[in-house]
């Protein structure tokens, strides 16, 4: 597989892209086929949201008095400030379905080119910048995002740095063994002789064939990431009220477990489904690939 | 050996060093914040000022931070417990000490009064979990990688999968409508008081279990692995051939080898720990270090916040450092060389 990427044999053209890609072999794992498809329903969800849900999410009816339980009007039943659960929760998939993505692309921007620099160069560049990622990864997750959105205050902006700053030194190391392996290979050395810089190497010898165990990280990546923006929000740290948040939405349903469990259910479910998506299609992509 | 044993120790204490200076990087950079969030929201901004002026809080940053260290560490008396500043921070053990975090503005005592149980408390929570998980994690692991790629392990990877996609404060609220809300066998919160309804042993049962839930899929995935590989070794090959039967196989050749991976896994992994630890605590209200660190984030108790993440690094950098040093022993082929 890797050394097909670079090989001249390989046709261009889109079809040739999607093969290597390994599109075609979508119907190879079941398992692939389900988390796409659970992570293009919600992507739909919140690309649709005005269609599906046209009302406003903080819309209060009078009419749920009383009424709280899922019924004919309100599907998802309503919550405690007699809001529309199911609006809730479609509009609630935008946050999530931009932050996560945005945040992850930028933390493997910064993840990349900080485990490439590492592992091609070694020495001492590499000693400091392994240094940093240690430091870094010896923070448990949660106790970080805790401390770093407790002192920048919660907002989506700070949640993103929190986000890429906790992701990026994970990535950095996984690239960095990467790069270890990769670049003592033939067509690194060839690249060299043929006389390349080193940042050509980096980026067009050695990234393209690392995509793969990338390609599975950033989907496990985005089931963590939608966990920690729901645990945040769970912790009271999340995106500011009154706008939809799911993790939010369960802390704030909490107290009324006992009464209306519905409430945080329903919105806990939206996060399990749309992690569970990323999750099957980094087993899936896992799977295509140790079968090939 | 030994000096590899020596360089792990160093690197271990040189990690601690920095993340403590993140953490103060992180908790007081701005200085006008310390001084406000130690007074209160109550207090005019020029008393803000004077305690500033007091604290030094203009220096450089290295300088506040070795200020900062040397206070924790009993080099220095706090400037904060000084009568003439009338805070009246006063603390039993006097004003330099071993540990001295501070005082908590959320609590009004010293933090070292109330931190120590919180974290005794959370290590008894952990620790249960700990019990829970490795077995279950080990037993569902070697069933898969024994049956790889057949239905079975299909289905416990997939069970897992599914399992490693529900946030602990998902699985909590999921367990508590069915334990709590339907079933009624379970009380919904854990704060360890005796006298109510609930026996204490009762209120950890839905804590560990939401732990357990989460961590078991993680680490039995890489038990699998493991087992997989050890599976399709020489060796394993050679056992075969000689006509042993397969328990005897798995049980003698195989699972000692492939437990050197997931033991390693298990302790490197302590962080998911305490990271879930957090969430339970707080989801159930049980009175631990993570809930407690929480809480000072909320309110913005400065001493607390400092004192809770400086005692969950060290926890998690004591545990790799066990983890490494363990494979080690196990690991005749590193003891050696």
């Amino acid at each position: 597989m890797s050394a097909e990427a670079t090989s001249p044999l390989v046709p261009a053209g889109p079809l040739a892209a999607a093969r290597r890609f390994g599109l075609h072999r979508l119907r190879e794992s079941r398992t692939l086929c389900i988390g796409l498809g659970i992570i293009v329903f919600w992507a739909l969800v919140a690309l649709l949201a005005p269609l599906i849900a046209p009302s406003d999410p903080n819309t209060q009816y009078m009419s749920a008095v009383g009424h709280a339980l899922p019924s004919k009007t309100h599907w998802f039943g309503a919550d405690q400030l007699r809001r529309d659960i199911f609006a809730r929760i479609v509009w609630g998939a935008r946050p999530v379905l931009v932050i996560a993505p945005l945040a992850l692309i930028s933390s493997y921007i910064i993840g990349v080119a900080a485990g490439m620099t590492a592992g091609y160069f070694g020495g001492w560049v590499d000693d400091v910048l392994s240094r940093a990622i240690d430091v870094l990864l010896s923070f448990p997750k949660i106790v970080l995002y805790v401390v770093l959105i407790a002192s920048l205050g919660p907002s989506a902006f700070n949640i993103m740095l929190a986000v890429i700053f906790i992701s990026s030194p994970g990535i950095a190391r996984l690239v960095r063994g990467i790069t270890l392996d990769l670049r003592t290979r033939d067509f690194v050395a060839a690249a060299r002789t043929r006389g390349e810089s080193a940042l050509f190497i980096m980026l067009v010898e050695i990234l393209p064939n690392a995509r793969g165990p990338l390609i599975v990280d950033f989907c496990m990546r985005m089931g963590y990431t939608i966990i920690a923006i729901g645990v945040l929000g769970f912790l009271g740290l999340g995106l500011p009220p009154p706008n939809p948040d799911w993790g939010g939405m369960v802390r704030e349903a909490t107290p009324m477990l006992v009464v209306y469990p519905h409430m945080a259910l329903f919105p806990a479910a939206a996060i399990v489904t749309l992690v569970m998506g990323f999750n099957l299609v980094a087993d899936g992509l896992q799977e295509v690939a140790d079968a090939s | 050996m030994i000096a590899f044993v020596l360089r792990r120790l160093a690197s271990a204490a040189f990690t601690m060093l920095v993340a403590s200076f993140l953490v103060f990087v992180m908790v007081e950079a701005s200085p006008g914040n310390v001084a406000r969030k130690t007074l209160g929201q109550f207090a005019t901004d020029e008393q803000v000022q004077i305690l500033a002026e007091r604290l030094q809080l203009s220096d450089p940053l290295p300088a506040r931070y070795g200020r900062w260290l040397g206070v924790i560490m009993g080099l220095r008396s706090d400037p904060l417990q000084n009568p003439a500043l009338g805070l009246n921070f006063t603390d039993p053990r006097g004003d330099r000490y071993f540990g001295n975090f501070g005082f908590s503005t959320m609590m009004k005592t010293p933090v070292a009064d109330v931190i120590w149980t919180r974290l005794s408390h959370s290590a008894t929570l952990a620790a249960l979990a700990f019990l829970t998980f490795v077995p279950l994690a080990i037993l569902l692991g070697t069933v898969a990688g024994l049956h790889a790629h057949r239905p079975l392990d299909r289905g416990l990877t997939t069970l897992s999968t599914v399992f490693a996609s529900i946030p602990e404060f998902a699985s909590a609220v999921i367990l508590m409508s069915i334990f709590v809300v339907w079933l009624g066998w379970l009380p919904g919160t854990s704060p360890l008081q005796v006298g109510g309804r609930w026996s204490i042993a009762s209120q950890y049962v839905l804590p560990v279990a939401v732990l357990t839930l989460y961590v078991t899929a993680y680490v039995s995935r890489f038990v699998r692995a493991s087992m997989i590989e050890v599976m399709a070794t020489p060796y394993i090959r050679t056992a075969t051939l000689k006509g042993l039967s397969r328990p005897a196989i798995v049980l003698r050749h195989a699972f000692r080898n492939a437990m050197l991976t997931p033991f390693t896994v298990i302790l490197l992994q302590i962080n998911w720990l305490i990271s879930g630890v957090v969430v339970t605590e707080v989801v159930f209200a049980y009175p631990g270090i993570g809930r407690f660190l929480l809480e000072a984030a909320l309110f913005g108790d400065i001493a607390v916040i400092e004192a809770a993440t400086l005692i969950a690094v060290f926890v998690a950098v004591t545990t790799q450092l066990l983890g490494d040093l363990g494979y080690m022993l196990l690991n005749p082929r590193i003891r050696l060389s």
